[in-house]
């Protein structure tokens, strides 16, 4: 017996594992196109469909559904589109979509193969063909023959349900007007009959009574008054509700055969709001009896909504339009959380390409509340205003920026530009002026024009900004080099004007050096003859000193061995 | 459905087999009425429906559950203590963290006090619940309903028409005697 129920068990798992692997997504496909069918009135098809239960993801790799007006074009097709959540949290009444994507959103494409559904069958009274103009006309004019106001105004009104509706709730209006007439009539009738009890009432002199028989007589007729003047407020109380509740059902009444659904989940919603609120007049339950204590572990605590990656985006990149359109961590309690919403955008469109990103911060403690950075690049430019200093028509060309601006949340602004001109074209430049010239090649070089802003508006309004611009400096520079040249070129000029003007002179310089040369020459000769006596004359002086440097010596050594001869006398 | 539970109880009391069985399903009604059920309790769900699979005494499940059920509560301070103790164990954190953020675990509150405490209580007692519960049904058999047939109140029980329409049920539903031999 329990094998049996264990086997039926066991069965029945195989059965769902294998429906869940095997037809699970083919079912989901064929649904999925016949519901698109059956909106579009055309073909849809549905390919690479992944559902998986457990994880909560649904996948599809493209998705096309044909237009029926023409079949071979497809109304709309999708690529690869994923709804990504986390079960967990779906389970604990949190929806935290993990990944939202829908990429290659294209529409009014040419395909292959028609997109028109097989022919619906047949009815057996077919629709009558469209009559013709004329048709129409005969059609008409016999309608006019026989045209009978009154009659189709009765007819049509006999088929009108909201007359009897309008008559039914006048009745009950009426029937309502008439019961509270009534109630009115009686309500007035009670109040004359209190009124005349509690003017005689009034009208008692307290004063006057002598007896207890009469003080009691008195206060007789006051307590007998007493009920019917309770009675009567309670007549007036019954008699106004009637008229509200009559009036309110009334409303209701119209309010939900006017607004249907509509009105009906408003004052659902209403309900859940009260209830939310803990208000609806509803003491919270008690907790229940074996309640315990929950002991708590790390876990990510997620906010009630949270979208943590969504993408979308038209045609491909590689087609000549796309767009692509982020955004990441939008969450329902910021704070919770713990990131701002960040986003993207991004467009490319024949050459030109633009790209936004920032992000967008709720939070309390966050510094900045909102960031933008921008990045456009071959976006053209023409500027015709302001250039007549210059002597220059128009400047046209293509241009890249990048762009910063961040809002703090005390309410300052800062950001900063930096746009480069490329390809800039210059028309109208007067080449015979220098500074037109110059500018002309400024602007047509390489490194292009570069301006550089930096800004800065405070909480009070006040706006301050830096700009540089590459220009100037580049104008200078080039207007340095340019007067250089012509200094260098004026300067050869006048070398060569001057050189022009001099060569006579020069020559006969040449000349006179010539001579000077040929009588240097001759004087060569004869200095060398005199260098001859000299050497003769300075060899004789030479030997001439050596000997009387000979004889002073010998003579010296002679006086010495003289001088020891001598006997001198003693002291 | 209850009626037909209880006589089956009966029968198998009253048979020679299945000691086990019905021993088995007054421990598994035991465990059951320890778990907190309130709240979508998964735990309570999954031991409940395992039962299904195992050879045990349903009815007596039912019975004894529903009986526990009444005194379980005098013992949540009991669990309460027990389980926070396992719940607050330094070398279970890091198993305790990792089913608290599971899918579908939570689901089963072990991180309660008293389903942690119901569950550890429950899984101590079975074993102890399972031998004394069949030995009280061995007993029974043995000594007691011989005992209780032959007493005056059973006979003049007996003679109540509801009671002597309840044992005819009994024994058609397959056993018993109506004089309850």
């Amino acid at each position: 017996m329990r094998w049996a129920k264990l086997a039926i068990f066991a069965a029945l798992l195989a059965g769902i594992i294998l429906f869940n692997f095997l037809f699970k997504d083919r079912l989901l496909e064929r649904g999925l196109e016949s519901g698109l069918q059956a909106v579009f009135r055309a073909r849809a098809d549905v390919q690479g469909l992944r559902f998986e239960l457990l994880k909560a993801r649904v996948r599809l790799s493209h998705l096309e559904v044909a237009d029926k007006d023409e079949p071979f074009r497809n109304l709309f097709e999708l690529g690869r589109t994923e709804i990504d959540l986390d079960l967990a949290q779906l389970l604990r009444k949190k929806v935290v979509i993990e990944n939202a994507a829908c990429r290659d959103i294209r529409w009014d494409m040419p395909r292959k193969t028609s997109g028109a559904l097989p022919a619906a069958k047949k009815t057996a009274t077919p629709p009558a063909a469209p009559p013709s103009s004329t048709g129409v006309l005969q059609h008409t004019l016999a309608n006019l023959l026989t045209f009978d106001p009154a009659a189709i105004v009765e007819r049509e009104k006999a088929r009108l349900q909201s007359l009897e509706k309008a008559s039914a709730l006048n009745s009950r209006i009426t029937t309502s007007v008439e019961k509270a007439k009534a109630s009115l009539r009686s309500l007035e009738a009670s109040l004359a009959g209190a009124g005349e009890g509690v003017a005689a009432a009034q009208k008692t002199d307290f004063g006057g009574i002598k007896t207890l028989e009469a003080a009691q007589k008195e206060y007789q007729r006051l307590s007998e008054l007493s009920p019917l003047v309770k009675g009567l407020e309670k007549d007036t109380a019954a008699f106004t509700g009637e008229v509200k509740g009559e009036a309110g059902t009334l409303v209701s009444r119209y309010l939900q055969q006017k607004l249907g659904k509509l009105y009906r989940l408003a004052l659902m919603a209403r309900q859940a709001a009260l209830n939310l609120k803990g208000g609806g007049g509803q003491k919270s339950k008690p907790p229940l009896r074996r309640a315990g204590r929950e002991v708590g572990f790390p876990t990510t605590v997620y906010p009630r909504f949270l979208l943590k990656s969504f993408t979308l985006s038209l045609g491909s990149r590689q087609a000549q339009s796309f767009l692509e359109a982020s955004l990441r961590d939008l969450a329902s309690d910021p704070e919770l959380w713990g990131r701002p919403v960040s986003y993207r955008l991004e467009r490319l469109d024949q050459g030109r390409s633009i790209l936004a990103a920032g992000f967008l911060d709720a939070r309390g403690e966050a510094e900045d509340a909102f960031g933008l950075e921008l990045q456009a690049e071959g976006f053209p430019f023409q500027i015709k205003e302001g250039l007549e200093w210059a002597r220059i028509g128009s400047l046209s060309g293509s241009y890249a920026a990048k762009a910063d601006l961040t809002l703090s949340r005390a309410g300052e602004t800062r950001g900063s530009l930096l746009a480069t001109g490329r390809e800039i074209r210059v028309e109208g430049a007067g080449r015979e002026h220098l500074l037109s010239q110059v500018l002309l090649q400024t602007l047509q070089g390489a490194s292009g024009l570069a301006l550089e802003a930096d800004y800065r508006i405070s909480p009070e309004g006040n706006f301050s900004a830096r700009v540089r611009s590459s220009l100037d400096e580049e104008i200078s520079r080039r207007l340095a080099r340019k007067l250089g040249e012509l200094g260098r070129e004026y300067g050869q000029k006048l070398k060569e004007e001057l050189q022009r003007r001099l060569a006579p002179e020069l020559a006969r310089n040449a000349e006179l050096m010539a001579g000077l040369k040929g009588l240097g020459s001759l004087a060569t000769g004869k200095e060398g003859q005199a260098a001859g006596y000299r050497k003769a004359l300075d060899a004789k002086a030479r030997e001439y000193s050596a000997a009387v440097k000979r004889l002073s010596s010998g003579a010296g050594d002679k006086l010495k061995e003289a001088a020891g001869k001598l006997k001198l006398p003693g002291f | 459905m209850l009626i037909r539970w209880i006589l089956k109880l009966i029968r198998i009391l009253n048979s020679r087999r299945g000691a086990g069985e019905v021993a088995g399903g007054i421990a598994f009604g035991l465990l059951l009425a320890l778990i907190p059920a309130g709240g979508l309790n998964l735990l309570w769900l999954g031991i409940f429906l395992i039962t299904f699979f195992l050879k045990v005494n349903f009815a007596s499940e039912l019975l004894f559950l529903g009986l526990f059920k009444l005194i379980a509560p005098l013992s949540d301070p009991l669990l309460d203590w027990g389980g926070y103790r396992l719940l607050t164990l330094a070398g279970l954190q890091n198993l305790y963290t990792w089913l608290y953020n599971r899918p579908v675990v939570p689901f089963t509150r072990f991180y309660n006090t008293l389903v942690m405490g119901g569950l550890a209580l429950g899984i101590l007692l079975w074993t102890p619940a399972f031998f004394l519960f069949r030995s009280l049904v061995v007993l029974y058999r043995e000594k007691l309903k011989a005992k209780l047939e032959g007493s005056r109140l059973v006979k003049a029980l007996n003679k109540l028409p509801l009671v002597s329409a309840l044992i005819r049920a009994v024994s058609k539903a397959g056993g018993l005697s109506p004089e309850g031999s």
